[in-house]
């Protein structure tokens, strides 16, 4: 066999590589993608619905620790419940039972 | 409509100009595509990605050289990197199969299939070094002259026709090799056959 018996196999490989036929629905697949990833679509937020949301969420949390803060400076127990513990009379009845318990 | 009026137009957001600009050129792109990869599958997913890398660049495009110059450019980058990617994916295979049971066939008729002529002329192309395998599927695949070429890989004219005229050698060399031909007389001479 000789150099052009090599070429024509070469040549002939080449020419069944080159008449493989396109797929006729790539050039409608690649506007497909491209219409997908547009960078000019509109975005689903706009940019100053999110700042607005953000600013909402802050005012909420602030709103919260302030409320919070004037429920720890208020009393702590109630003037009835305080009466009750510091009062000489309960106490007595108190020690009364106790008296009652170990007999 | 020139090339060169089809991107004005595009860049001013006209879509259905892009749709005509691959429509034009895809045969050229999957050729050449398909002359690196040998596989019908990857070179259509090549060309796709060649025409959003496009799509995404043509701003970029500085009009100096001619648009088919500049697009080749880009399908041979973009086939190269693919291939890149996928031997390093076939060396992960190949690994990973190191620890699972060999199940391919290697039956004499299996062997045959897959060593056929078609096959062997295919692998020769790919085992050319990469300037070869350029030159020589820019030329034969694409069938462009080597001042058509000398732009493309950014080399003059005479060093695109040495390249040619070494891979068209080394394939000659390979091949009679393979095929187990009696020793082929290489040629020192210039090649003039397409």
């Amino acid at each position: 066999m000789r150099d052009s018996d090599i070429d024509g196999l070469v040549d002939s490989v080449i020419e069944e590589e080159r008449t493989v036929p396109i797929n006729p629905f790539l050039a409608t697949r690649v506007m497909v993608r491209i219409q997908g990833r547009s960078p000019r679509r509109r975005p689903l937020i706009p940019a100053w619905q999110g700042v607005s949301m953000a600013l909402s969420f802050v005012l909420v949390i602030i709103l919260g620790i302030k409320e919070g803060n004037l429920y720890k400076t208020a009393e702590p127990y109630s003037k009835a419940t305080s009466v009750t513990i510091t009062s000489d009379d309960n106490m007595e009845h108190f020690e009364f039972y106790r008296q009652i318990v170990k007999e | 409509m020139q090339d060169f009026d089809l991107i004005d137009s595009i860049i001013a957001g006209n879509q259905k100009d892009f749709e005509r600009l691959i429509t034009k050129y895809q045969p050229n792109v999957f050729r050449v595509s398909i002359g690196l990869l040998h596989n019908k599958e990857d070179a259509e997913e090549v060309t796709q990605d060649v025409f959003l890398k496009l799509y995404y660049s043509l701003r970029g495009f500085n009009k100096r050289s001619s648009f088919s110059t500049w697009l080749y450019r880009l399908t041979v980058n973009t086939t190269l990197n693919f291939l890149r990617r996928k031997k390093r994916r076939r060396s992960w295979t190949r690994l990973s199969g190191i620890f699972q049971l060999s199940t391919t066939d290697s039956s004499p008729e299996s062997r045959m299939v897959t060593h056929s002529d078609s096959e062997l002329i295919r692998q020769a192309i790919d085992s050319l070094p990469e300037k070869q395998r350029l030159a020589f599927v820019l030329t034969k695949y694409e069938e462009l002259s080597q001042k058509e070429v000398a732009p493309i890989m950014n080399i003059s004219e005479g060093a695109v026709e040495q390249l040619v005229l070494r891979a068209k050698n080394n394939l000659r060399k390979k091949l009679a090799r393979a095929i187990g031909l009696s020793s082929v007389p290489v040629s020192k001479g210039r090649i003039t056959s397409a």
